[in-house]
């Protein structure tokens, strides 16, 4: 393997010349394969077991699984370590009570209503995925912490999103006051009753 | 003595058809370009961007791509063998064949009618044409290697015939499916091996379509317009074999992250990562074969678009095996990474090399000279920045969307956990891309005027080119 060139202008002409190479006029040097690119290609090569065998049989090199398992626990860590210096106000039936028939929480309630909740359970909350909320047939629960845990959290198998990273502990409790406030109100198109019969905070 | 007289018409048709499709194909993209920021540009259910999104990637690749490669395996397969294409009836039916197979790609994609499958969208009755069509230029092909008078066999031959063999077997492998009406079938495998069978196919037609045809033009064109020896006969035939033999291996790639076993990802990663050399192998035989030969890019157009053609490609098959690693998969997938990533080999790799091959080839192919140079010029400053804005604008969208994705606050909540405000924070780069996209159209327009002014203003009827050969 000779070295590459390092003046490639000047060499060009004492070059080898492949003979009985001419197709079309075009002919092909003699040259090597540049030292470097034969060495980068071997080392890809010898790489490859290497790694095959750490991901998949020694497990020196981390899998999916690895990776996932170690950031969820990183991420539980943080989160607690988060929560430890920084608690936040718990929700209870006392702090969710004030908000509900209050004119402003009600309003603010209605826009985030509209925005997160409308696309599954209508504009008027009349129901379309998810059940209508004005009537009285509730299915997980009818308490105001209910409805805050539902919010909280969602409902994976029914297909409710947990709202709990994206809205904070006052507007979930907004959202309750909207809640609270369309109750009873019949919107047209209204979805069939699910759940079980109640009214609300009996 | 005898006179072989080549067929040039069937490479004048093929040149004018790349032409005419690039235009269609771009003008399509740059629509769909300008629906991402600009939704009202979605016209109706037929011009929407689901509809047109396939009919854009179907007619870059198949249309201006397609018959890119084919003028290029016509006009200098007959020269490298010396040689008549074998038949000019099949060269004229795989020409219309293939025009027809677009014209139902461009009615029935709009229409809806798809399997759904990225880069094998159309339905099965026009993939059985392609198939024959394919085949017929194969035999074609094959028949004229059959009677050349020229005993070995050029590298730009090697990558053709890697090409003809491969994509056939990719096409029907991908195609199997089962018919349930005129234009609707269900695919022979189901869940995760359809996604494997169609990325071993979606992978490979970047291989195979993309890459070796191209670098077969390139061992043709590029000594020719250098008017130099290719720099290394061994390194031509070291990177030939190990990139066929290695692309076909590393499609799981496209599956990281997904149902897909992870040996099989394991197995597509380390594929693409023994890739990259070959890859520059083609790279490297390039911009060496232009030693001694750089002064005269000042004055040729042709070749400054092969070099910047050329570095493109090997910017991207350095990109490819990169992407290709899991932990930056991580992060890329999904994102317009990917789709920068794609032009970046579209528009500079297979873009520049057939600009630069269709202003060799107008004057050669008219007996004329190319009508204006400086619109030539012209092309390659708006294309290259058009290329660059393109570029450069999905790769920070896509660098961004991947990071807000993954982005956490203090107390380890997401810290976009509502999708929309991670596209909303990238709709500006989406009219950089717009612009990008629109002047390298326009690029493409000027090659469409210089092509039709150099026809118009050539003196005399084309003729075909003929040389003597011992009888």
């Amino acid at each position: 393997m000779s070295k590459m060139d390092s003046n490639p202008k000047t060499s060009v002409s004492d070059e080898p010349l492949i003979s009985g190479h001419n197709y079309d006029g075009i002919e092909e040097f003699d040259n090597p394969m540049p030292g470097w690119w034969v060495w980068m290609f071997v080392a890809c090569i010898l790489w490859t077991p290497v790694y095959i065998l750490g991901v998949h049989q020694f497990g020196f090199i981390n899998s999916y699984e690895d990776d996932l398992s170690s950031s969820q626990m990183e991420l539980a860590q943080w989160r607690a370590d988060y929560e430890a210096a920084n608690p936040t106000a718990v929700a209870t039936e006392e702090s969710i009570a004030p908000f509900v028939n209050v004119p402003q929480n009600i309003e603010a309630g209605a826009t985030l209503f509209s925005t997160y909740c409308a696309m599954c359970h209508g504009a008027a909350a009349e129901g379309l995925i998810g059940p209508n909320l004005t009537d009285d047939y509730w299915i997980h629960g009818n308490t105001n912490s209910n409805l805050f845990d539902v919010i909280t959290n969602g409902v994976l198998e029914k297909g409710m999103t947990p709202w709990g990273a994206v809205l904070d502990v006052d507007q979930r409790s907004q959202v309750i006051a909207f809640i609270r406030s369309i109750h009873g109100s019949n919107p047209p198109g209204a979805k069939a009753p699910d759940g079980e019969l109640a009214t609300p905070n009996d | 003595m005898m006179i072989v007289r080549f067929d040039d018409q069937i490479v004048r048709y093929f040149v004018i058809a790349t032409a005419i499709w690039g235009f269609v194909g771009m003008l399509v993209g740059a629509l769909i370009a300008l629906q991402l920021p600009f939704w009202q540009a979605n016209l109706g259910e037929y011009l929407s961007f689901g509809r047109l999104r396939p009919l854009h990637t179907n007619a870059v690749i198949f249309a201006f791509a397609g018959n890119a490669i084919f003028g290029a395996i016509y006009y200098s397969t007959q020269r490298l063998t010396k040689a008549r294409m074998f038949s000019d009836l099949m060269s004229r039916f795989h020409f219309w064949g293939w025009q027809f197979i677009i014209v139902s790609a461009a009615i029935t994609l709009p229409l809806g009618l798809t399997t759904g499958k990225e880069y094998a969208e159309l339905e099965w009755p026009i993939d059985v044409l392609i198939a024959v069509v394919w085949v017929v230029f194969a035999v074609n092909f094959f028949l004229t290697l059959k009677i050349r008078r020229e005993k070995h066999m050029y590298v730009a031959l090697w990558f053709y015939i890697a090409t003809i063999v491969t994509v056939a077997v990719l096409h029907i492998g991908n195609s199997l499916a089962l018919p349930v009406g005129l234009f609707k079938s269900y695919p022979l495998f189901a869940g995760v091996q359809d996604a494997f069978v169609q990325w071993w196919y979606g992978h490979n037609a970047v291989a195979f379509f993309l890459t070796t045809p191209f670098l077969g033009l390139m061992y043709y064109f590029l000594p020719k317009a250098a008017e130099r020896p290719v720099f290394s006969y061994r390194l031509s035939i070291v990177h030939f074999w190990s990139i066929v033999f290695l692309y076909i291996w590393a499609g799981p790639h496209h599956l990281a992250y997904t149902a897909v076993p992870e040996w099989a990802v394991t197995l597509g990663m380390v594929f693409s990562i023994m890739l990259w050399m070959p890859s520059w192998g083609g790279m490297i035989n390039g911009l060496f074969t232009l030693r001694g030969a750089w002064h005269k890019l000042r004055d040729s157009v042709v070749l400054k678009m092969y070099v910047i053609g050329i570095t493109f490609y090997g910017m991207s098959t350095f990109e490819g095996p990169l992407l290709s690693v899991k932990t930056v998969n991580a992060l890329s997938h999904y994102t317009d990474w990917t789709v920068g990533h794609a032009h970046a080999g579209a528009l500079g790799w297979n873009g520049f090399m057939i600009f630069g091959m269709i202003y060799w080839l107008l004057p050669r192919l008219w007996n004329t000279k190319l009508w204006s140079e400086r619109m030539a010029n012209a092309h390659f400053w708006v294309g290259t920045i058009g290329m660059l804005l393109y570029v450069m604008a999905l790769y920070s969208a896509g660098v961004t969307q991947g990071l807000m994705w993954r982005a956490f606050d203090d107390a380890g909540h997401l810290v976009y956990p509502d999708f929309m405000e991670t596209v909303i924070q990238i709709v500006p780069m989406y009219w950089v891309r717009l612009v990008g996209g629109l002047l390298y159209l326009t690029g493409m327009i000027m090659l469409g005027i210089n092509m039709i002014m150099t026809i118009r203003t050539a003196k005399e009827k084309p003729s075909d080119a003929a040389i003597s050969v011992a009888a």
